[in-house]
């Protein structure tokens, strides 16, 4: 296989952009990744467009990307439709991967839109509710899908399980979402920029107990690219070591989860352990994933998830970094983007360009994003793992 | 036919350096934790043998037969209480059996007892065993299996009037025991005891001395007319750690020669 190189990366700032059109946001993250690259549309080879929810938003259900990047100057180059809920982006950027490792093409562009708020909320918390097994949905309370995304039921029931099983409390759980909305505050790609204290944390309305809105990600519009290459680019290169998805266990099991296959896989891939990680971005849809995460991927023993949170563990000056990007609740979330910004970050970090949010001298960075729920498990889930080879 | 019930599995035994009094030549001196850790070894366990003395602990590993690997560790310490399990997980990368077993003893009424024994007892023999449990439960209940075993104490129900922080924490202990079994039995955890009289172990050497006349004294207190062995101890401890005790939960069960079974009758004149 061929060694892939991350030859740039570009985003728009996450928000609620009810004026701004998908087609606005795709031109923004390929003039920024292109940018980034010294590239012209013509060097891409592939593209891998992920987008989730424009089919219920906006109606545009069919080729997606083609009609995204038609006004880009994009020719006979194939473009690939991707959709895997909230992991599509990750999804998109394994693809990219995929293309040039196989040596299909030289350079291939990943690139993740979404649009997903609407002046009508509940199309936006209905559409949500197709990352589920729409024939069985899984047990949720009164509201869910109409006042809130039925996601929220399950990111509850993981928030008591892990009050229950692993020692945290509600508060370790403000706490996790107060350090987000820090470095969301210091991240001008992010959707939540004004921070949140504890206090407000904890106080801001309870969507189901014990999570609070807060705690959970928003509903994000935005875009993020990222070319992977087997050309160098000049300066310091961040090549993906490892990348691989997986789906979540047969029916009955319940290890391993999607996350902890695919972590196990793209780490042996890259040839590193968890010990060797130095910075990650993970799947905080709300903080209970982000805990989760944690111990899926394999970074985080069961039972050290309140010391982590509280000690400052996975904090800016921690012994890893986790989310310095802000993560789903802060830097946002939008579904078909947010795996291709959590590379975008990482390869920030790798290159030592994320000024304030800069972890010290990271070389290896882990990416994980999930999607979807089947039967009480996110359905699928993949990782990445970035790293510079070259000395600081 | 040799028991092979621990086969994959990785036990951790507290006080798994525990002595006792010399054997006959080519034997290593038993107590309770080392006959344990060696009973788990022979069934087929990867045992982490914790010892507040590592040479003991070695001492166990090098006389076990099977995988085994000694942790320096004291009870009465917060800080190596968290540690255990993290270097089980570490080497093995999972902890199926926790054996509870190291105790402080002393011996001092209620009138006598001062707070600095009553804190350094309830540090060993009931916060040291709640705090490797808090650690090992979380990826024991991710898993939905684990079997911990309190090695506990008659003195933990019933009263010499000998000492009164040991009566307490011991009882304390098994309080311990039956919270995990309620709590966590939903989870596929089981958590019982064994709760020992006396075993002639250099715990019960030291408190209530090697004489001659000390070992007949005790010898004579219970119907077997004997004192019971570590090794004994550890047949029990086994039974309740293995899947033979798959519906043995929140259990006492007593290894005391039948001591406790007793009650004093009056002889006819």
């Amino acid at each position: 296989m061929e060694q892939v190189y991350i030859a740039g990366t570009g985003m728009t700032r996450f928000g609620r952009h009810l004026d701004i059109s998908m087609k606005e946001m795709s031109r923004g993250a390929v003039e920024a990744v292109l940018a980034d690259a010294s590239m012209s549309v013509d060097e891409i080879g592939a593209v891998f467009f992920s987008n989730s929810l424009a089919g219920l938003i906006t109606g545009q259900e069919c080729i997606r990307g083609e009609v995204m990047l038609y006004p880009l100057g994009f020719g006979t180059v194939p473009i690939y439709n991707v959709e895997n809920a909230c992991a599509s982006g990750g999804n998109a950027v394994h693809l990219a991967w995929l293309a040039v490792a196989s040596g299909m093409c030289e350079t291939a562009l990943a690139l993740g839109v979404e649009k997903a708020n609407h002046v009508d909320k509940t199309r936006t918390f209905s559409a949500y509710r197709s990352g589920t097994d729409i024939d069985a949905m899984f047990a949720v309370g009164e509201g869910a899908g109409t006042d809130r995304t039925p996601l929220v039921d399950r990111q509850a029931a993981l928030a008591k399980m892990l009050i229950d099983e692993r020692g945290m409390t509600v508060e370790a759980l403000a706490k996790i979402a107060e350090k987000a909305y820090a470095y969301g505050a210091l991240n001008p790609m992010a959707h939540r920029q004004e921070g949140h204290s504890i206090e407000a944390i904890l106080g801001s309305r309870l969507v189901v107990d014990p999570i609070t809105t807060l705690m959970s990600s928003p509903v994000s519009d935005g875009s993020a690219a990222v070319i992977v290459s087997r050309r160098k680019r000049s300066g310091t290169n961040v090549r993906i070591a490892g990348s691989s998805m997986a789906s979540r266990p047969k029916k009955g099991q319940s290890h391993p989860t999607s996350a902890e296959a695919a972590s196990q896989k793209s780490l042996a891939m890259a040839g590193v352990s968890v010990a060797d990680v130095n910075v990650a971005e993970v799947h905080d849809a709300s903080v209970a994933y982000e805990v989760i995460a944690w111990r899926e991927t394999g970074l985080c023993q069961p039972g050290n998830e309140y010391d982590w949170a509280m000690s400052g563990h996975t904090a800016l000056g921690g012994k890893l970094p986790i989310n310095p990007s802000g993560g789903l609740v802060s830097r946002g979330h939008a579904l078909g983007a947010s795996g291709v910004a959590q590379i975008h970050e990482l390869v920030s970090q790798l290159r030592g360009i994320s000024g304030a949010r800069q972890v010290h001298q990271p070389r290896v960075a882990l990416a994980q994003i999930g999607g979807g729920v089947i039967d009480w498990q996110t359905s699928v889930s993949s990782v990445h793992v970035l790293v510079r080879d070259e000395a600081w | 036919m040799t028991l092979r019930r621990f086969e994959g599995k990785v036990a951790v035994v507290l006080g798994g350096g525990a002595d006792g009094p010399s054997r006959e030549r080519g034997k290593i001196p038993m107590g309770n934790g080392r006959a344990i850790a060696m009973r788990l070894a022979s069934e087929g366990a990867r045992v982490v043998v914790v010892d507040r003395r590592l040479d003991l602990a070695k001492l166990t590993v090098d006389n076990l037969q099977g995988e085994a690997h000694a942790v320096e560790a004291d009870l009465a310490n917060i800080e190596d209480c968290t540690r255990i399990v993290e270097s089980s997980l570490d080497k093995y990368g999972r902890v199926d059996v926790v054996i509870a077993n190291a105790a402080v003893s002393s011996s001092m009424s209620a009138v006598q007892q001062t707070v600095e024994d009553w804190e350094f007892s309830n540090d060993v023999n009931v916060r040291g065993h709640w705090l490797v449990a808090q650690k090992a439960l979380p990826q024991m209940i991710e898993r939905g299996a684990g079997s911990f075993v309190f090695v506990g104490s008659t003195a933990g129900q019933l009263s010499s009037g000998r000492s009164l922080a040991y009566e307490a924490t011991k009882a304390a202990q098994l309080a311990v025991m039956r919270h995990i079994a309620v709590r966590f039995g939903s989870k596929g955890i089981r958590s019982n005891a064994v709760v020992l009289g006396v075993i002639d172990s250099a715990l019960v050497r030291r408190e209530f001395g090697d004489s001659e006349e000390a070992l007949a004294a005790r010898s004579e207190i219970g119907p077997m007319r004997r004192q019971g062995r570590p090794e004994e101890v550890a047949g029990a401890a086994a039974f309740l750690a293995s899947d033979d005790a798959s519906y043995v939960n929140g259990h006492s069960l007593i290894v005391d020669g039948g001591v406790s079974a007793q009650w004093p009758s009056p002889r006819k004149g």
